[in-house]
């Protein structure tokens, strides 16, 4: 039981939460749903003791509660970036989590584990291995696992479902209906409203740090939610109006990579044109980090060809690889990417106005939601740190973006604004890459596409979109 | 010859082995502490006034102690507490330390030209244990502080990588607000940490004035303080790892005084450098950060 009234919190001068009331009810799975920035991460720090409110109380079952609660007052939550220790393995890191009582660390919690890890459907990863090694939906399935290790009365979910398999998403969201039953507390923080419309009981909806809505998921439908959200859905993309040569920018051929005799990428063949939006779908851990990291240069393939024409940027999936300093303000951000680098200080001297201006004009066009470019980076929400990565990105002009899950954690309309801006791009005569776990994503965005599944390609034809038929792909090809 | 230099190496690793177990104790809890020369030398000092006073032995360790936790309780309050950098708070802390036991035992015992000496910590021989030929001698008829070091290297080894107290401050050392989250009061644990390691580098700085040299002069530690805060890089945070370094650096110290006495047609201060240069040499070739804690050396404070 957690109430919250009045919450307020600010952040230099962006107001992430204003006058929030929320609550999470025993034997209730509360939907909390929003736009980027709408301030559903910071309610979720602050329910979960990591964040202090500027006003406000929170009051759990034994009284009000003064800041952190944490897992002693029988909160515990997984964050949208899980917090894990990256240098240990992911044993240890189960080990801090509640499994069992002892002075030594002893397979006893392991055992534990793999029987919670059962009851969910995740698989646990190798023996052994760090969690800095671990693909980004392995490290959501262990904080999950850690964070229901301590039979908490009130779990905080902060977009738990993105990074996982269809299939695994089923018996999750079923495992949070036995929680439910159990009498447990669950908020779920999430974007997918169908999401929320089949496992929550209560939704409330957040808009610019504002409660614009609670009500029960019974009353209420997926295109209600949204206006609630947004106000209104941006139009859905059109077809591609590129016309030139279709030119090829990125292509392999054969591509094999080997690392401790395992096999990650296995003859992975494919062009991708100008005016193309080429995307890659399949679960995470199939071959995907393999591939980006040959295309930022950071592996080298055991054997096969890469060309590339013109320069290429990554998005990359995880946020802390965006390349943003948080200390430093926004416009410095970009001048942390070479070619801005090479605009905005092509001698010894700073262009110190221009890259501001510069960064305004970003700001504006990305529809980022910043105070200004004066703001430090650590002020922006995930998404909008998302966004700006995007941006920047894009504001070096590269002929190939790659982009790895860029939509993870996004709401509707930013997803679609995100979709448009790379359409965009690609419809500007480049090209750009796509890999993503989100089906609906590839099939909308893209041209032609292929499912990556232990590290080989192969090509999506029409008879390929049935979702069903798909899902059962996609489970099959989970190794 | 050779039983002489074993010995030798084994009583010069033990002050910077105990140091540099609680050295590694504090950077796994994600604090550094550079103030570990400061406490060593408060240690040695407080063991030297307490000794001549009182004429106890233990009485001395105890002292040591104390004033080696008292400073590191300093160092604590900075550094945790107000976040303050770890570096310029542990600087300035070997400064004031420096500066205050030169002062005082010019007060305490006057300025008498003489060096003034107290009795020894004696060695414990472990019985049958030292007529083990070549070894005995020199392995088992040590001081009791040699013993403790090496049993504190078991035990801070095993408590570190196996229970669950050595994981919480693993936790604390690599992801402090994620140890927050999970329950874990990164604070108790950094103080924690701190003053165990006050502890033990008081008894190292009890060490050079009641084992090696029975009387106390300005900058005694001599660095032995960096040293131990280089064992634990070049031990690559293992308690093992610290241990062979301790004994490396201790032999070249003792190398260092065979040299000085065989080799006269070179000048001394060569062979003083020695255990230095062996240190700088050793740490430049294990270069790379890959097993520090991540977070060690950053503040943290509870938003």
């Amino acid at each position: 039981m957690l109430v919250a009234r009045g919450i307020c919190k600010r952040f230099g001068r962006t107001v992430a939460l204003d006058r929030v009331d929320f609550h999470a009810a025993p034997g209730e799975i509360h939907a909390l749903i929003g736009e980027n920035g709408a301030g559903k991460s910071t309610l979720v720090s602050i329910l979960a003791g990591r964040l202090a409110p500027d006003a406000g109380t929170i009051t759990g079952a034994d009284g009000p509660l003064r800041i952190t609660p944490g897992t002693a007052h029988g909160v515990a939550a997984v964050f949208q970036a899980p917090l894990l220790f990256e240098q240990m393995s992911w044993e240890e890191n189960l080990a801090l989590g509640g499994f069992r009582r002892s002075t030594r660390l002893r397979p006893e919690a392991l055992a534990a584990a793999a029987r919670a890890a059962h009851d969910l459907g995740f698989a646990l990863p190798v023996p052994g291995r760090r969690v800095a090694d671990l693909a980004v939906g392995e490290r959501v399935r262990l904080a999950i696992l850690r964070a229901l290790s301590f039979a908490p009365r009130v779990l905080l979910l902060d977009e738990p479902t993105g990074a996982l398999a269809p299939a695994e998403v089923e018996q999750f969201l079923d495992h949070l209906g036995r929680l439910r039953r159990d009498g447990r507390a669950v908020v779920l923080v999430t974007h997918r409203l169908g999401e929320a419309l089949t496992v929550a009981d209560r939704i409330t909806v957040l808009r610019r740090g504002r409660k614009v809505a609670e009500v029960p998921a019974a009353a209420t439908n997926e295109r209600d939610l949204a206006t609630l959200m947004v106000g209104e859905l941006p139009p859905p993309l059109a077809a591609s109006t590129y016309e030139g040569a279709p030119a090829v920018l990125l292509s392999l051929a054969d591509l094999m990579l080997e690392k401790d005799g395992r096999r990650l990428l296995d003859g992975v063949t494919m062009e991708v044109r100008r005016g193309e939006i080429v995307g890659v779908a399949g679960v995470e851990g199939n071959g995907q980090d393999a591939l980006i990291a040959i295309l930022a240069g950071l592996a080298a393939p055991t054997a096969g060809r890469l060309l590339t024409r013109g320069a290429l940027a990554l998005i990359p999936q995880d946020r802390d690889l965006d390349g943003l300093i948080l200390e430093m303000p926004l416009w410095e951000n970009l001048l942390l990417l070479e070619p801005l680098r090479r605009r905005f200080a092509p001698r010894y001297w700073l262009r110190r106005r221009d890259a501001v201006e510069f960064c305004r004009a970003l700001l504006a066009r990305y529809a980022i939601r910043a105070g200004g470019p004066h703001d430090p980076a650590a002020a922006l929400s995930g998404g909008n740190r998302q966004r700006l990565a995007v941006a920047r990105a894009l504001a070096t002009q590269p002929e190939i973006v790659v982009a790895h899950d860029i939509a993870r954690g996004l709401d509707l309309a930013a997803t679609r604004e995100l979709h448009r801006q790379l359409r965009q791009y690609a419809e500007s005569g480049r090209a750009v890459l796509l890999l993503s776990s989100d089906l609906e994503e590839i099939f909308q965005l893209c041209s032609r596409s292929y499912l990556m599944s232990r590290g080989r390609l192969r090509p999506l034809g029409p008879a390929d979109r049935q979702a069903g038929r798909f899902g059962l792909m996609l489970s099959g090809a989970q190794g | 010859m050779l039983e002489s230099f074993l010995a030798s190496t084994i009583a010069m690793a033990t002050p910077i082995l105990l140091a540099a177990l609680g050295e590694l104790v504090v950077e796994q809890s994600g604090v550094i502490n550079i103030g570990i020369e400061g406490a060593m030398l408060s240690g040695a000092f407080a063991a030297l006034v307490a000794v001549y006073f009182s004429g106890g032995m233990i009485c001395g360790l105890v002292v040591a102690a104390a004033a080696a936790l008292a400073v590191n309780a300093l160092l604590a309050v900075l550094v945790i507490n107000i976040a303050v950098n770890q570096v310029v708070a542990g600087t300035a802390l070997n400064l004031l330390v420096a500066g205050i036991t030169g002062v005082a035992y010019r007060e305490v015992f006057g300025v008498t030209g003489r060096a003034l000496t107290v009795r020894a910590l004696a060695p414990l021989p472990l019985g049958p244990l030292t007529r083990i030929p070549l070894l005995g001698p020199a392995l088992f008829d040590q001081s009791p502080l040699a013993y403790l070091a090496l049993l504190l290297t078991a035990i801070v080894g095993y408590a570190i990588a196996r229970t669950r107290a050595g994981l919480r401050l693993r936790a604390c050392g690599e992801h402090p607000e994620a140890a927050a989250a999970l329950g874990i009061n990164v604070y108790r644990m950094r103080w924690t940490a701190l003053l165990f390691a006050g502890v033990l580098s008081g008894l190292g700085g009890a060490y050079l004035t009641l084992v090696y040299t029975n009387t106390f002069v300005e900058g005694i530690t001599g660095g032995r303080g960096f040293v131990a805060l280089a064992l634990v890089i070049i031990g690559r945070w293992r308690a093992w790892g610290i241990a062979a370094a301790a004994l490396l650096f201790g032999a070249a110290m003792a190398l260092q005084f065979t040299l000085q006495a065989t080799v006269t047609n070179l000048p001394y201060q060569l062979f003083l450098a020695l255990p230095y240069l062996l240190t700088l040499l050793v740490l430049a070739l294990m270069s790379g950060q890959a097993a520090a804690p991540s977070a060690l050396g950053r503040s943290y404070l509870r938003e």
